[in-house]
């Protein structure tokens, strides 16, 4: 039984040689794995390895003679088990402490978050390719109504002409350009331009693109 | 350093003359007590070292680690003490055997490598201290002189309770000290496995992907 | 050591006094002062943790007065700035750390090895160390106010206010040297009861019939194990900067202020756990008492407090919701907070089961005992609207938080601890504590605590901050500051009729007997006061609340046999161990400007603590062989 080895010592003296195992030639050997565990530790940093797998190496060994030196030098495994228990009840708490700790302070508010992200992680994230712009230009239709002189076939004189967009809308309502731009193609009669018929131009355009496709035009029509 | 237990010893046992002391688990209270403690100072260490790993790459003045830290000596110092586990390891089987003579040489040879690994860490602060490294100069000095300050004074502390019992042993009863013993050898190998986690953390980890 | 194995063939009756390589003689007082300064008997360490418990509460009790006087009126001039700093900051660190933590271990000391049937604790002399070394602690904090100014920090000493840099005095050098040597204290005696909780009880006590402040006491001693060395190392950190200049909260060389605020809730919240679980311990043992009927869901009591333990370990953010951890942090910690309040629920729920369909007592201890569920619940539901962070960030550092745990810790904890007064004053004393006085400062208390306290959630909501020292008034404070401040003479008026009756009972009350309130544990099958070995014969356990089921089956306490009891010496090296860290403590405040005359005085301080070391340790526990037909020994 295991608690008699301990029993036995708190006895002293007395008729137990029965009771003892005689624990060191393993001693010895553990000793000799110690000692070959180091050299290991040691030597990986010395091979090239990928920097995961090093890690991993080292702080495996080390948990490996951490185990050892804890179960067989301290003698858990052959001890009452409620011994084992407590030590590591301890031992996993500071080790979660530990671990809570080292996420909550090295991996700062903007990585971890979900919401808030900086105004320029957000920018760049909402804003389209105005290169892409000219492209969906022809392909969805505009061209047919409106003119810009950048753009090779956009000739149409049905709605107003599109040059010098982006610096009209900005003065417009006192939006945002792109705001504007928005609205005039997803509400067109929110605002007409003075000399140019109401409920000329179909309000469904938005509908005719992707999102990225929408995002492009928008940041290209901005730029004008 | 012992505070036995009161002999609440039970009635109708008739086992005076062996002063068992009476305990609910049949494990001795020290015992129990010992690894109550350890599995605090696990918290404790714990503490300094992820406050190590947290400030780790954050000095903003040099030297830093990579540029002071030195392998092979630290390598030969943490040999010594693991080597010590081994020699406490052998001079509590000795006390259990009631083999005096060997449990006097063991636990004067771990006092020996308890010293020889003190020696090596006060070489360490020197040579640190030379290179100015200093307790001021960044988080680094802080967080290594802090973290193995608090785990030398531990080895510092053991090395006067092991030798303590060596010279008791030689004038005072050794009869029934087994479990004191046995309980400073846990204390002794918990200082150990905690050095086993620093030399990892601070030492070799450092080098993974620099070479040493 | 006495441990000799040829000695004591017959049982003899003189002590054996001498060792080879004692140190000094062995004390000798049984009366008087100095047989109180070397007991090693857990009773009377438990009594003297009582009284200066009590009396650091009377204190820090002054402190808040002085400081409700200077807030009664808008613009006032009584303490302003600095003093007023110093002020709240000893009355938190006061009343939590010298007043409820030392009150609890008081009740562990004398309470829990009579539940367990235990003859002494583990370590009867480790007990008596960490009486002195509290003491020495405590006296050490407060000698700050001679030398120079007190802690100014708050009691959660947050750098930079407690950087050298910006508190250039020793103020919170005393603060964190004196709160290392405290929690050194506790936790040796908290290894020590753990020890005879686990291994100590009587044969037969299993795990699921221990009392249930057995229980909550070893719960308790679990977390202050685990929740005190992160704070010890965090005040090294604060040392190492205020007195060498290290970098750990120093921003300008990338030190992080925050993680102190981390490292400190690690323990910080835990320590509310270990406030607040023995009085929940003591709760469970006066309601079943008082409504003569078994405690509802014993186990569910048992397990509910050993979960809020662990989740104690889960939830320290939330007292931080407000430095920007990011979503994920605060809502992990959001989502446990509101899962610790399942458990607290549940025993809630299990103390009304209790009470229900009782037939109820309505003396003093149980009165105590239902204010305490109200009082608790309603600081637990502020707690629960805390979790919610959104919430949490209005009320932040307002007098909403102040209400808040005030509800906790004087509703909850001080209400509990008042009534284990009431209930275990007889067994202490063999007088009861007198009903006529004891039910007027009842409700005294109470009226006074919910009138002092209650405004506060208004004015807190209303957007007064913690910690100011005046107001303007055009702010719309004024009324309710000066009813508080007026409430809380009443409130401190209850506690001086309070100790008036515990002193008028011990003069005159009645005598109580051994078992005057039909208890359930095995305190109340002994004499009161109980002899030194408490048990002349050891009890054996066969069910939970098991001198209760032995008084109802008529069976009898077992007769002493008129064997001879072993019980241990006192000693004198406690004593002077306090001596040495008071020394050591000294010394350490003054290493920043008289490096060396500090050092010598450290070391001194460390070569008295090493030699009382030695000394305890050559002259071994003693033994005095005690008739159980005799009340005391020559010795004990």
């Amino acid at each position: 039984m295991s608690a008699e080895a301990s029993l036995h010592s708190s006895k002293g003296h007395g008729s137990h040689e029965h009771e003892q195992h005689d624990h060191v030639p393993t001693y010895i050997k553990l000793a000799v794995v110690l000692s070959v565990l180091t050299g290991v530790e040691v030597a990986i940093l010395y091979v090239a390895l990928p920097d995961a797998l090093m890690l991993t190496g080292l702080y495996g060994l080390a948990a490996v003679k951490f185990g050892l030196v804890v179960a067989m030098f301290m003698h858990l495994k052959y001890d009452n088990k409620m011994l084992t228990g407590i030590f590591f009840a301890g031992f996993t708490i500071a080790l979660a402490t530990m671990a809570a700790m080292i996420a909550l302070i090295n991996y700062q508010p903007s990585k971890t978050s979900i919401h808030v992200k900086d105004s320029k992680q957000l920018a760049a994230l909402n804003a389209g390719d105005p290169t892409k712009g000219p492209d969906v230009f022809m392909a969805k239709g505009c061209a047919a109504c409106h003119a810009i002189s950048s753009v090779p076939g956009a000739v149409g004189a049905v709605g107003p002409k599109l040059d010098g967009l982006g610096q009209r809308a900005a003065s417009r309502n006192g939006k945002p350009a792109a705001d504007y731009i928005r609205e005039s193609i997803e509400n067109p009669n929110a605002f007409v331009v003075e000399g140019y018929p109401a409920g000329l131009m179909p309000a469904n355009l938005k509908s005719t693109m992707s999102a990225d496709e929408y995002k492009n035009l928008v940041a290209f029509l901005e730029k004008l | 350093m012992s505070s036995a237990a009161v002999h609440s010893t039970h009635h109708g046992h008739d086992d005076h003359h062996h002063h068992e002391e009476y305990s609910y688990t049949g494990t001795p209270n020290k015992k129990i007590m010992m690894w109550a403690f350890l599995a605090s100072d696990c918290m404790f260490f714990g503490t300094l070292i992820s406050t190590y790993i947290i400030y780790h790459g954050k000095s903003l003045a040099a030297p830093y680690p990579v540029e002071v830290l030195d392998i092979p000596v630290t390598t030969a110092s943490s040999f010594v003490l693991l080597m010590s586990s081994l020699l406490m390891a052998l001079t509590v089987a000795a006390i259990n055997r009631d083999d005096l003579k060997k449990f006097r040489l063991w636990i004067f040879l771990t006092c020996v490598f308890g010293l020889i690994f003190l020696g090596f860490q006060s070489f360490e602060f020197t040579e640190f201290y030379h290179q100015g490294l200093r307790i001021q100069t960044n988080l680094f000095g802080s967080t290594f002189f802090t973290m193995t300050g608090t785990h030398g004074l531990h080895v510092a502390l053991g090395v006067l309770w092991l030798a303590s019992w060596w010279i008791y042993s030689f004038f005072g009863d050794m009869r029934g000290k087994a479990i004191d013993i046995e309980v400073t050898g846990l204390y002794w190998h918990f200082v150990d496995i905690v050095w086993i986690v620093i030399f990892t953390v601070i030492y070799l980890v450092e080098f993974v992907g620099v070479g040493a | 050591m006495a441990t000799h194995t040829d000695v004591v063939s017959t049982p003899k009756l003189a002590p054996d006094l001498a060792e080879p390589g004692m140190l000094g003689p062995r004390p000798t007082a049984t009366h008087g002062v100095w047989s109180w300064l070397t007991t090693i008997d857990h009773k009377r360490i438990g009594i003297m943790y009582a009284v200066a418990a009590l009396f650091f509460i009377v204190l820090g009790g002054i402190e808040a007065l002085l400081m409700r006087v200077q807030l009664a009126v808008p613009n006032n001039n009584f303490i302003v700035g600095d003093l007023f700093n110093q002020m709240f900051t000893m009355h938190g660190t006061t009343m939590i750390f010298l007043g409820v933590m030392p009150l609890t271990s008081a009740f562990f000391n004398y309470v829990v090895p009579l539940q367990i049937g235990a003859r002494d604790v583990a370590f009867p002399r480790l007990n008596a160390f960490s009486l002195w070394v509290f003491i020495a602690g405590a006296v050490f904090i407060n000698m700050s106010w001679f030398l120079g100014g007190a802690p100014n920090g708050a009691w959660v000493g947050y750098p930079p206010i407690t950087s050298v840099q910006f508190n250039v005095g020793h103020n919170s050098d005393f603060w964190a040297i004196g709160l290392i040597t405290l929690g050194v204290a506790s936790v040796a005696a908290s290894l020590n009861f753990f020890t005879t909780i686990v291994n100590m009880r009587a044969p037969g006590m299993t795990l699921m019939r221990m009392p249930v402040f057995v229980w909550m006491t070893i719960i308790t001693n679990v977390l202050i194990l685990l929740a005190f060395p992160p704070i010890t190392i965090a005040l090294l950190q604060l040392i190492m900067d205020r007195t060498f200049g290290a970098a750990f909260f120093d921003y300008n060389k990338g030190g992080m202020p925050i993680m102190w605020q981390h490292w400190f809730w690690v323990f910080g919240h835990p320590e509310v756990y270990i406030l607040i679980l023995p009085p929940m311990g003591i709760v469970s043992e006066i309601l079943p008492t008082f409504s003569r009927k078994p405690l509802f869901g014993y186990p569910l009591i048992v397990f509910s407090g050993a979960f809020i333990g662990f989740m104690g370990f889960a939830v320290w953010s939330h007292h931080m919701f407000t430095t920007g951890m990011g979503v994920v942090a605060v809502l992990a910690f959001s989502v446990t907070t509101s899962i610790i309040a399942v458990p607290t629920g549940v025993k809630i729920f299990n103390w009304l089961g209790t009470i229900w369909g009782g037939n109820l007592r309505m003396e003093t201890p149980m009165l105590y005992a239902l204010s305490f569920i109200a009082m608790f619940s309603i600081g637990g539901f502020s707690g629960i609207m805390h979790s919610a962070a959104a919430t949490d960030f209005q009320q932040h550092d307002t007098y909403f938080i102040v209400a808040h745990f005030h509800y906790v810790l004087i509703g909850g904890a001080i209400s509990g601890l008042l009534g284990g007064i009431c209930y275990w004053y007889p067994k202490v004393t063999g007088r009861i504590l007198g009903e006529k006085l004891g039910v007027p400062a009842f409700w005294l208390f109470f009226f006074g605590f919910n009138a002092t306290f209650f405004p506060m959630h208004i004015v807190g909501l209303n957007g007064m901050p913690r910690r100011i020292y005046t107001y303007d008034s055009a702010m719309g404070f004024d009324k309710w500051n000066l009813f508080i401040s007026a409430s809380a003479f009443v409130l401190a008026f209850s506690f001086l009729l309070f100790f008036i009756n515990m002193y008028w009972s011990y003069k005159h009350g009645e005598i109580a007997g051994n078992d005057p309130w039909d208890g359930r544990t095995l305190e109340w099958s002994i004499p009161s006061p109980p002899p030194v070995y408490n048990f002349a014969v050891t009890p054996t356990v066969t069910h939970l609340d098991d001198f209760w089921h032995k008084k109802q089956t008529g069976q009898a306490a077992p007769e002493s046999d008129g064997q001879l009891i072993h019980m241990p010496l006192p000693s004198y090296y406690p004593l002077i161990s306090g001596v040495g860290m008071f020394i050591m403590s000294m010394g350490m405040v003054y290493l920043r400007d008289h490096l060396v005359v500090a050092t010598v005085a450290s070391v001194i301080g460390f070569l008295v603590l090493l030699f009382s070391i030695y000394g305890w340790a050559m002259e071994g526990p003693g033994a005095e062989y005690l008739d159980p037909n005799k009340k005391t020994g020559a010795y004990n």
